[in-house]
C-alpha cells in the first residue's frame, strides 16, 4: 500500500491526523512531520526520509502531502521526489477533504495516478456558498 | 534593480519568503546569491518551481552578485544570501548593503542560539562585525509583521 506523509510548518499535519482518525477511523502508514520554526532544513530532511521509510516499509511509493507551494516542506518533498520519482510524490495544499481521498484511494493505482486522483478530487471539494445558490 | 529588502536566510526560498515577505514589499523579483546554487542546474530547476507565477528569479555567485544587482531591470527586488559571510564578500566586492534582514539562521552543529530563529557560529559572529564596521545596519525580523529588533540586542560582541 502507497504511504502517506503529511509534511506541514508546525503542527498542523498532526492535527490534520487526529481529525481524520476521528472521521475514517484508525489507518496504517500514515505519519505527519512538522517544521519547527528554529529546525534547520537538514534535520527537517532527515525527518522527512525516516517518515517514508517509515509508512513505505517495502517500498511501493509514499505520497507526501505539503501545506504550500514554495515552503520547505515542499522544497524538501521536491527533491525526494526528483531523486526518486517513482518512489516519491508531491501534492500541495493539503486539507482535509485530500487527506481523505488520499487514505481511501491508495489501494487501486499507483503512485502518480493517487497524486492525479487527489489533485483533481480536492480541486472539485473547494465550492461557495455563493456559487451553490447561483446554480 | 530597485532593492526592497537584502535578507540572509538559509533556507533561501521558501515560505516566509514566498508568502510573507513578497506580499508586504511587493515583490516582483526574487534574487538568490549563493555559489553552491549559483553552479547547480538542479537546484536551480527545484527552486524556480517552488516560485509562485509572475515572480521572477535570478541566481548569481557572490563574485558576480554586486554587478547583477546593479544592472538590469528596474523591478521591486528582494535579494537573499545563505549566511553573513556571504553579504560581507559581496560587499567586499563592491556590493551596496546599507541595511540588512537577519531572517533565518537556523540551527547546526557548532552554532549557538541566540534568537527565535537566529543561530550563529564564530564564522558569523566575524562576518557581523566587519558589516557592521562597514555601515551595514543589522536588523532581526523573521517575518514582516515582527518588530526590528537591532542584532546588536541579540549579539552584544557587536557593541563597541
Amino acid at each position: 500500500m502507497i504511504g502517506i506523509v503529511v509534511a506541514t510548518h508546525g503542527d498542523f499535519g498532526q492535527a490534520l491526523l487526529a481529525t481524520l482518525k476521528a472521521i475514517l477511523g484508525e489507518s496504517e502508514g500514515m505519519i505527519a512531520v512538522a517544521l519547527e520554526a528554529s529546525e534547520s532544513l537538514e534535520t527537517f530532511q532527515a525527518k522527512l526520509q525516516k517518515a517514508v521509510v517509515e509508512v513505505d516499509p517495502k517500498t511501493e511509493g509514499t505520497l507526501v502531502l505539503v501545506d504550500m507551494l514554495g515552503g520547505t516542506p515542499f522544497n524538501v518533498g521536491l527533491k525526494m521526489a526528483q531523486a526518486a520519482p517513482d518512489k516519491v510524490a508531491v501534492v500541495t495544499g493539503v486539507n482535509l477533504p485530500m487527506l481523505i481521498t488520499a487514505a481511501s484511494h491508495r489501494g487501486a493505482g499507483d503512485l502518480s495516478d493517487l497524486a492525479q486522483e487527489v489533485q483533481v478530487a480536492t480541486r472539485g471539494a473547494v465550492v461557495t456558498s455563493v456559487e451553490l445558490f447561483n446554480q | 534593480m530597485d532593492i526592497q529588502l537584502v535578507r540572509i536566510d538559509d533556507r533561501l526560498i521558501h515560505g516566509q519568503v514566498v508568502v510573507g515577505w513578497v506580499k508586504a514589499l511587493d515583490i516582483q523579483s526574487l534574487v538568490v546569491v549563493n555559489d553552491t546554487i549559483a553552479k547547480d542546474a538542479m537546484q536551480k530547476t527545484l527552486m524556480e518551481m517552488a516560485v509562485p507565477s509572475g515572480l521572477k528569479v535570478k541566481f548569481s555567485s557572490v563574485e558576480e552578485g554586486p554587478s547583477l544587482v546593479k544592472g538590469g531591470d528596474a523591478l521591486r527586488t528582494l535579494v537573499l544570501f545563505a549566511n553573513p559571510a556571504d553579504v560581507l564578500r559581496f560587499v567586499q566586492g563592491g556590493g551596496s548593503v546599507p541595511s540588512v534582514n537577519v531572517g533565518g539562521m537556523h540551527f547546526s552543529e557548532g552554532k549557538r542560539q541566540v534568537g527565535k530563529t537566529v543561530c550563529v557560529n564564530g564564522e558569523d559572529v566575524r562576518a557581523f562585525q566587519a558589516l557592521k564596521g562597514l555601515g551595514t545596519t543589522l536588523e532581526v525580523r523573521a517575518v514582516p509583521g515582527d518588530m526590528k529588533e537591532p542584532l546588536e540586542k541579540l549579539l552584544p560582541e557587536l557593541k563597541g
